[in-house]
């Protein structure tokens, strides 16, 4: 009988943790779970079990997060892949739910597909496979009650999906997530709404929104201030020395590419700079080329600044075109920087 | 390494031989000895003799019904230290029947194969087995470089890559154990350049400490790479490592391929022209495969210029195959970096 094998899973679990045993009650807590796939599997047309599936899923993934931190710490010569093995053990879970398609709507299993792709998310996340992610999202995208799972599980699919998007450099895509994220997470849970503005900050940045002083030292991310100044302004030093200061928060949080990134628009606008002081839509490389140098790109030869422009013409970034053999840049008399938000 | 709940009763092993004796003289009586493996001057001999310091224990697939190793057919670590020494210093000294180094690397690629199998089936594992890992990453490495040019039939780079992935693993999770070797970054740094595409390896190399010039170079690369800079890609190339270098090769030829895209738009003009000359330097490219290049992604060519159009750049082209960049000597600077990294991670007077 299931029911017998999850309650005693369950108090073994529980046994170990106050042994302090960790990888034991992780291997007690994969029992739990099989022991539910197994007692989800017999139920034909009901789902009132739902919420201990997910109860169980989430202790798992602690326990799994846990056994790895102890394991780390102790240099075992046997390792166990505990966070890969909770992950086998919530996709089981996940194909009863998805394939609950014979009971009614209010009967289905289906329901507890979201909050288990969330916590698929965050094991997918940290062992860094983000690939994984991709035929959950396509799952939920399908499924007709998309917009009808409960908000705070929509908030956090929202954060990995908007997440995973600004890696695949999809950043409209991104700012949308995010947005819903932030937009829709509880005003009281501050912590999870500083989360998203990490992520939410440098995409907004990247479609050409800087961050207002008082957000960020709202939510204590002032670490994204000399940054977010250093782009507006187009000073390529400034921003390396922005990102060297605070390199471990940026690290931690998985920004420090995009930040890097970020450095094509200080170098737009930089050059939208020189536009201006020229006032001529005949632009000399050589004039882009100082700048670039005075910005901090000390080595930047005329072939670099050229590749530059031509990274900027080719995203929509400037409009106009190259000259090679009179190394000129020559724009566009109407409006040859648009707004970032219109182009990306 | 071990799966759930097994506490770990390994075989320990106790052959003394690169191969051992039972499988040596089953091969030389079957005739199926490698032509290496065989003494001098016996090639045509009925059968051909093994020599016993050349025979090396072949991978053989693990299969359901097959009995399992006894010990006596199982290399302990010195002895697979040892093994995996003559098998790198084989790849690097020897050239080939009739110069075709493939051979050369099948055969070795064969035998370091059944060197990790041996060590997974004894449940080696933590500080003892990174050289050998380690080295095995190097030719791997060495080896896609080398023979880029040749034909799938004739060299399968895919599985290539899977081996050399799966030793990188190897060493990864080794490290992630707690583990450590002088030659960790090194590997961070091959891992993150060599998987460009995937976050996995940039996210472990930006983790690492400390920060080393290798690291700096890898991280750099693959900003540069991201972003596109092809201009400050190629000048920066020339000065990397070895080993980055290597791991870095087979990307070139997309990074060309979104040079010519970005150029297309940008240097699109019915009148004015860019030079192949120009691209050539920019590119670390032959003006011939300019030329190739450009033909192949759809852009006009007009005696020594490229005339640039939006419309033409075809975006259903694929990167052209890599080729060696022999200027910048690549192979010959691994392969001092490999016979280097023979003497100083392993004790070379066993």
């Amino acid at each position: 009988m299931p029911l017998s094998e999850i309650v005693l899973s369950h108090l073994q679990a529980a046994n170990s943790i106050h042994d302090n045993d960790w990888l034991k009650a992780f291997e007690h807590q994969c029992g739990v779970v099989a022991a539910i796939t197994k007692w989800l599997q017999l139920q034909k047309d009901e789902n009132w079990s739902l919420p201990v599936m997910h109860t169980a899923c989430v202790e798992l993934r602690l326990l799994a997060l846990q056994a790895e931190r102890i394991q780390k710490k102790s240099h075992s010569v046997s390792h166990v892949e505990c966070l890969e093995k909770a992950a086998e053990s919530l996709m089981g879970c996940f194909r009863i739910c998805a394939s609950d398609n014979r009971s009614s709507e209010e009967m289905t299993k289906r329901w507890g597909m979201l909050a288990l792709i969330n916590q698929l998310f965050k094991v997918y996340f940290r062992i860094n496979k983000l690939n994984l992610c991709k035929p959950l999202i396509r799952a939920i995208e399908g499924s007709p009650f998309k917009e009808d799972f409960s908000l705070s599980q929509q908030v956090t699919f929202r954060y990995y999906t908007g997440r995973k998007a600004m890696f695949d450099s999809e950043f409209r895509q991104a700012e949308a997530y995010l947005e819903y994220s932030f937009q829709h997470c509880h005003v009281q849970s501050r912590k999870n709404k500083r989360r998203i503005l990490i992520y939410l900050i440098p995409v907004k940045m990247l479609l050409g929104y800087m961050p207002k002083r008082a957000l960020l030292e709202k939510y204590d991310l002032m670490a994204f201030w000399p940054a977010a100044q250093a782009i507006r302004e187009g000073n390529s030093n400034g921003l390396s020395r922005a990102i060297e200061k605070n390199e471990t928060f940026f690290i931690k949080n998985g920004v420090y590419i995009m930040l890097e990134k970020l450095r094509m628009i200080a170098f737009r606008n930089l050059f939208k700079k020189v536009y201006h002081i020229l006032n001529t839509h005949q632009i000399d490389i050589q004039a882009l080329n100082v700048a670039l140098k005075c910005s901090g790109v000390t080595d930047a030869d005329v072939d670099e600044t050229q590749c530059l422009v031509a990274n900027l013409i080719n995203d929509n970034k400037i409009k106009g075109y190259i000259s090679h053999q009179h190394n000129k840049l020559v724009v566009s008399k109407q409006n040859p920087f648009p707004a970032l938000h219109t182009v990306a | 390494m071990s799966s759930l709940g097994i506490l770990g009763n390994f075989i320990h092993g106790t052959c003394e031989e690169m191969c051992p004796r039972s499988e040596l003289e089953f091969r030389q009586r079957q005739r199926l000895l490698h032509p290496l493996e065989m003494k001098a001057g016996t090639i045509h001999h009925k059968p051909p003799l093994a020599d016993p310091l050349k025979t090396v224990k072949e991978y053989s697939r693990s299969a359901a019904g097959v009995k399992a190793e006894n010990a006596d057919q199982l290399r302990p670590l010195p002895v697979l230290e040892r093994t995996t020494i003559y098998l790198i210093r084989l790849a690097m000294e020897e050239q080939g029947l009739c110069g075709n180094w493939s051979t050369i690397y099948d055969f070795v690629t064969d035998r370091l194969r059944a060197v990790r199998k041996d060590i997974v089936i004894q449940g080696l594992s933590g500080r003892d087995v990174l050289p050998i890992l380690e080295v095995m990453v190097l030719f791997h490495l060495y080896a896609g470089y080398r023979l880029c040019e040749l034909k799938v039939s004739q060299f399968d780079p895919k599985l290539n890559n899977d081996m050399l992935i799966d030793c990188v693993r190897r060493a990864l999770d080794t490290y992630d154990y707690g583990f450590t070797s002088r030659n960790q970054l090194l590997l961070e740094s091959i891992f993150a350049l060599h998987d460009i595409n995937r976050t996995e390896g940039i996210v472990r190399l930006l983790s690492s400490k400390p920060r080393s010039k290798m690291t700096e170079d890898a991280i750099q690369m693959f900003i540069l790479y991201s972003s596109n800079n092809y201009a400050r890609l190629f000048r920066s190339f020339q000065d990397l490592p070895a080993p980055l270098a290597c791991a870095m090769a087979q990307h070139l030829p997309s990074v060309r391929r979104n040079a010519f895209n970005a150029m297309s738009v940008a240097y699109s003009s019915k009148i004015l022209k860019v030079p192949v000359q120009w691209l050539s330097s920019s590119l670390l490219l032959s003006c011939e495969d300019v030329r190739a290049e450009a033909k192949n992604y759809g852009v006009k060519q007009e005696a020594d210029f490229l005339q640039f159009s939006k419309g033409n750049f075809n975006s259903d082209s694929k990167p052209v195959p890599c080729t060696r960049l022999k200027e910048l000597e690549i192979e010959s600077k691994m392969q001092v970096f490999i016979k280097e990294f023979l003497v100083l991670n392993f004790d070379l007077r066993k």
